[in-house]
């Protein structure tokens, strides 16, 4: 009797949930997966947010120049409604949970990342290992873009911000983490790498944009923005570490070893030691004998260390601190108000490079 | 003789042990021996019927017949007797006599639990079979043997058999008295004693294993654990028996010892794979499709594009569909096995996709589902652990990837609590000094 | 077999470092979270070595058996159920917590509730099981999590975004004096040894607490990591922006090469089940405890057939966690845990002093008997 009682209740306590819940079922025919999303600057300050999403639609075949997508754009008061309102033009749940790229449009970028980025952070299905970026000139042109060679919906693009398949020197990859981080981080400010069309079929993303907490404050050169990704330490993940031009000499970089230290005082500097071994890609013809491999070399360390200090500078003259300098002074000296005695500070902080380049080997020829 | 011998042999059903006496001349001999491990008709032809027809003096025919030898060390007697030998004492002096019989070509192959290496016969539904058989490989005097009668009607012989030094007296006593309790009038087969003598009605799991191979018995013999045969059937029950018994399969030690290593290793996976794999193709495909890479997701996608029902339906069709199969290929004749495989397997599974019915992806999955539990090696332990899919697919159609974590921890939980007749079911032993002692025996 | 009381030390710690304790300490980041981290190991090992000495001194003896040799029954009752509410709470917190954690991580459209009904019922079956199958259970979990806890926390720390610098920051803040909630978080890692005062029922006569030392060196190592790398990770600042902060740090590791990209998703795989083995382990004592108020309780650490009492007792455990579920929200709960954990160190280390005086009692009361 005992036994059928607790059963009984048991099964009607089981019944109960059983009946209520089952609202989170939907199937993944029911589901479009968001691919790529693009969030720009609409022109309407009662709607300032123009969102663009990509959803893939899935063929059987996957075959190069096959795949096929469908974009939704919406102009909004807030993402988060805009998102709400995008699901009134499909026929299918969005899912965020597969989208790996999410870019601002530059005139986005150039007033206020911050709500986007915030957005992106608190909504629970947008991963934290998506990759970010700018468009340009809006995201919502290329995200809406069909590469001619893609296998699937979105690939492409996202395959640019993976490690897995393309590792060029040029693209820096900040992910949502670190984007976040850096916007709250005192003395570490966002990088944001740019995205832009080429020949109208493919993607080219070669430059870094250099933001202070809201904006862009500097946008770098594909030349410099290689030279950044070294300096920072952000292409040790993928073991590319690009090259290096002196005419007439190319290098081809094979580690990169930076280490610094902020001195204080009356004039706060930053001794920083680059450390390169390296192969030599390109020599004149004329110079290909072993001897004046040593003249080389000190050339091309203090072709590199000017290149350095001319970056430092330039980013210094923005007054922002990609590169963590501010954190790393606040973890050596104990300063009492970061916020206000930094920005002067950082001002007349001097830079002392120092490259020591090591030769690898000649490439194949001697 | 007697005397001594039933100082050094615990009681044993099957240990003769007889004093004839003529009854004319009142000779006397004394007659000891294993009777399954002996040829009965050797016996008779050579020690009893010449015995009582005492057409000439028996001790003559002791000393004449090069059968018989004398035997002067009683040390030596179990040993005799343990290899099939007589021992027949007449006026104080000892002969034995070999009687041995080996009745491997008797019993038949094993059917169920084959391997390819190990021994392959089978015990038999002969008990004598059975026992000679047992004799042979587990060849010491603590190897008991009691007789039992289970069923009012029946009365079917069951004997329990166990390591005298060995067992736990508990279990034996346990497991004596459910016998004893049981009150039925007729049992066929092992598999209605097993069911008989679980403690719990509902269980999910078997706490008995029921085997038909020699050498798994020896081996739980020599482990302490309880063998029960009955007569009439092919397979002996082993108690108590903990979860890792029935992962373990009698090869592991008879084979390349990293490759039996490995094999256990993939049994545990395919255990996991077959009570998880539906239900996670539920979570996964209507909760959770961000799990997996976005691939693997467009394949979904497109395979499932052309399947009407909702996914959980998807599950049960196939499901059904491969416990028919099973369950038919069971029951039909062994000539026409094979068509009904061929009919299920290949041509209903493709057409089935065709039509649109179900994914290609489900197909995969209820084959892996299928195979993997195939791999586990006992056949009961496969039965229960065919039904533990049914309930985590219910709960995965209400509460996805977490409903499914919750039912794989509600049998962890509920393996952990079983018992097996007073044992412990299912538990790491992990490293035991026996000073130290077991937990959970202070409060016992 | 001492490898049962080890399981039982680190349930706690891993449990808590995974769900609620980073939340405290990094709120107090800047003032006192590391003097608090780097002390806590210290009074955690002073208890710890107090609790076990003095339940080596009863062996096979639970906390109510050991009370009832010294006070009157009515004495032994109010302090079982105070201990019993207290762990309950404690079991409650952390199941309503995960119930939160896979409402928003794994079933965003999934009912709260009903995720926490589903949680508790199954945590309430496996606490009414006997005490030696809960020493299984708690075994195979976490055998089971260990491995893959090991794993992402690997993955976390040779995560590229990993920044030395901000953890070089904080760790600048050691001069601050711990804060009394930073300080009742990171102790509360240390006392798993609490458990035992059910689990020493099972344990056998001649048993021994060994390499009790090592124990908090583990776990000050494993909080040092739970705390460091969230830092290193997100930053000086944003640590304090994440509710949960683990899982945000576990989310921001991609497994390149792995089945499941995500590490998120193992690691909240796991939390499940250490989560479900917490308030197992807990309400398992609750009901242990206020069993022995009951009158004509036997204590069997190996029954074969659970009291209905059992059931009753978890039964009414499920329904205040239901109730107060509802009741409260987030924002309360977060304050609610804060002063429970400061009230719940205070306690426990009243009764930890009170069982070692006990202890002491005993020893003295043996030796006068010897001597006369």
């Amino acid at each position: 009797m005992r036994k059928i009682l607790l059963l009984s209740t048991l099964m009607i306590n089981l019944l109960y949930i059983l009946l209520l819940s089952g609202c989170g079922f939907k199937d993944i025919d029911k589901r479009f997966f968001v691919v790529g999303t693009g969030i720009d600057y609409s022109g309407d300050e009662k709607k300032p947010y123009r969102i663009t999403i990509k959803l893939a639609v899935p063929a059987v075949s996957i075959d190069p120049g096959n795949s096929k997508s469908q974009v939704e754009t919406i102009n909004s008061e807030t993402i988060a409604e805009g998102v709400r309102l995008l699901k009134a033009q499909v026929d299918k749940e969005i899912d965020f949970g597969h989208c790996n790229v999410y870019l601002i449009g530059e005139e986005m970028a150039n007033r206020n990342i911050q709500e986007v980025v915030y957005w992106m952070s608190r909504r629970r299905d947008i991963q934290n290992v998506a990759a970010l970026g700018i468009g340009t000139p809006t995201a919502e042109e290329i995200i809406s873009k069909q590469p001619t060679a893609e296998r699937f919906p979105g690939n492409s693009l996202n395959l640019f911000f993976s490690h897995d398949a393309t590792e060029s020197s040029f693209t820096y990859i900040e992910l949502v983490t670190d984007l976040f981080r850096r916007i709250n981080e005192k003395g570490l400010d966002p990088i944001l790498p740019i995205v832009e069309i080429q020949n109208d079929t493919t993607y080219v993303i070669n430059r870094i944009a250099l933001l202070n907490k809201e904006k862009i404050m500097l946008i770098l050169t594909p030349e410099e923005s290689q030279l950044f990704n070294q300096l920072s330490g952000q292409l040790k993940v993928t073991n590319v570490y690009g090259s290096f031009s002196c005419p007439p000499y190319v290098i081809a970089l094979n580690s990169i070893k930076t280490k610094y230290s902020i001195s204080n005082g009356e004039q706060p500097t930053v001794k920083m030691k680059i450390k390169q071994a390296v192969t030599l890609e390109e020599v004149p013809i004329s110079e290909t004998n072993k001897k004046n491999d040593k003249k080389i070399l000190t050339e091309l360390q203090d072709a590199y260390t000017e290149k350095s200090e001319q970056l430092f500078s330039k980013i210094q003259a923005a007054g922002i601190d990609p590169f963590g300098f501010g954190l790393r002074y606040r973890a050596t000296y104990d300063l009492n108000d970061f916020d206000e005695n930094w920005p002067s500070i950082y001002e007349k902080l001097k830079f002392e490079l120092d490259t020591s380049m090591k030769i690898r080997g000649s490439g194949l020829l001697r | 003789m007697l005397e001594r011998l039933k100082i050094i042999l615990s009681p044993s059903e099957d240990l003769i042990q007889k004093e004839l006496t003529h009854p004319i001349n009142k000779q006397k001999i004394e007659l000891a021996f294993y009777l399954p491990l002996v040829d009965e008709g050797k016996i008779h032809n050579f020690i009893t019927v010449p015995f009582s027809k005492n057409e000439y003096p028996i001790s003559s025919l002791f000393q004449s017949n090069s059968n018989f030898y004398v035997v002067e060390d009683p040390a030596s007697w179990i040993d005799l007797m343990l290899r099939g030998q007589a021992l027949i004492e007449h006026q104080n002096i000892i002969y034995a006599f070999d009687a041995m019989q080996y009745k491997y070509n008797e019993a038949p192959p094993t059917q169920v639990e084959s391997s390819i290496r190990a021994p392959q016969h089978s015990i038999s539904e002969d008990p004598t079979i059975a026992l000679n058989l047992i004799r042979n490989a587990y060849m010491t005097p603590e190897l008991t043997v009691d007789q039992m009668q289970v069923g009012t009607i029946s009365q079917t012989s069951l004997y329990i058999l166990y390591d005298q030094r060995k067992v736990n007296q508990n279990t034996l006593k346990n497991v004596r008295s459910k016998l004893d309790a049981i009150h039925l009038d007729l049992i066929n087969s092992t598999g209605e004693l097993e069911r008989l003598l679980s403690s719990k009605k509902y269980q999910l799991f078997p706490t008995l294993l029921m085997t038909e191979r020699v050498d798994r018995i020896s081996r739980a013999l020599s482990l302490g654990k309880i063998v029960l045969l009955l007569k009439g059937s092919q397979y002996a029950l082993i108690l108590p028996v903990t979860f890792f018994d029935f992962i373990h399969a009698v090869e592991d030690h008879y084979e390349s010892f990293w490759m039996t290593r490995l094999l256990i290793v993939v049994r545990y996976i395919a255990l996991f794979i077959t009570v998880s794999l539906p239900g996670l193709y539920i979570a996964v495909l209507s909760y959770n499709p961000e799990i997996f890479r976005l691939q693997l997701a467009f394949s979904l996608v497109a395979s499932r594009s052309v399947v009407p029902y909702p996914s959980f339906i998807e599950v049960f069709i196939m499901l059904i569909m491969i416990e028919m199969l099973l369950e038919s290929s069971i029951r039909i004749p062994r000539f026409i096995g094979p068509a009904s495989t061929t009919v299920g397997g290949l041509i209903l599974g493709s057409a089935v996709q065709q039509a649109g019915l179900v994914s290609s992806v489900m197909i995969i999955v209820t084959s892996l589902m299928a195979i993997s539990n195939f791999v586990l090696p006992v056949y009961s332990m496969t039965l229960a652990v065919r039904f533990l899919k049914y309930p985590i697919i219910i709960i995965a159609i209400f509460f996805g990837l977490a409903g499914v974590c919750v039912g794989l921890y509600f049998y962890i939980v509920y393996l952990c609590s079983m018992r097996s007749f007073g044992e412990y079911y299912f538990r790491i032993r992990g490293k035991f000094t026996p000073q130290e002692g077991d937990i959970g025996q202070a409060g016992a | 077999m001492n490898r049962y009381f080890f399981y039982n030390y680190f349930i706690v710690c891993f449990t808590n470092l995974m769900l609620l304790i980073p939340y405290y300490l990094t709120v107090d980041r800047y003032n006192g979270a590391v003097m608090s981290i780097i002390l806590s190991p210290i009074f955690g090992y002073l208890f710890l070595y107090m609790f076990t000495s003095s339940l080596s001194k009863f062996p096979g003896k639970g906390l109510p058996e050991i009370f009832a040799l010294f006070y009157p029954k009515w004495v032994v009752n109010i302090t079982m159920a105070y201990k019993a509410i207290l762990i309950g709470i404690a079991g409650a917190i952390v199941v309503s917590t995960y119930a939160v954690i896979i409402t928003s991580f794994l079933n965003p459209d999934a009912n709260e509730y009903i995720m926490l009904m589903l949680l508790m019922i199954i945590c309430a079956y496996a606490a009414t099981r006997s005490t030696v199958s809960i020493a299984f259970i708690l075994e195979i979990s976490l055998l089971l999590s260990i491995p893959v806890i090991a794993f992402v926390m690997y993955k976390t720390i040779k995560n590229p975004l990993m920044n030395w610098d901000a953890i070089h920051v904080i760790v600048n803040h050691i001069g601050h004096l711990p804060t009394l909630i930073s300080f009742a978080a990171a102790s509360f890692v240390f006392t798993g040894y609490l458990n035992m005062g059910l689990f020493n029922r099972i344990l056998p006569p001649n048993f021994k607490f060994r390499y009790i030392w090592s124990y908090p060196i583990i776990v000050f190592i494993i909080l040092l990591i739970s705390f460091f790398v969230p830092i290193g990770i997100h930053g000086t600042e944003t640590v304090a922006h994440y509710v949960f902060l683990w899982s945000a740090t576990a989310d921001s590791t991609r497994m390149m090469y792995g089945f499941i990209e995500r590490v998120l998703f193992v690691f909240l795989i796991v939390l499940i089940n250490l989560s479900l083995t917490f308030t197992m382990v807990g309400w398992h004592m609750v009901i242990e405890y206020i069993r022995t108020i009951i009158p004509n309780n036997v204590v069997n650490p190996n029954e074969t057939k659970t009291p209905l009492r059992s059931y009753i007792i978890a039964g009414c455990i499920m329904v205040v966690t239901f109730l107060a579920a509802l009741k409260i929200n987030d924002d309360i709960m977060v304050k609610f845990t804060a002063y429970f954990l400061i009230y719940r160190m205070f306690s426990e280390m009243i009764t930890t002093t009170w069982i070692f005086i006990l202890s002491r009692k005993k020893v003295r009361k043996y030796e006068k008997n010897t001597a006369s």
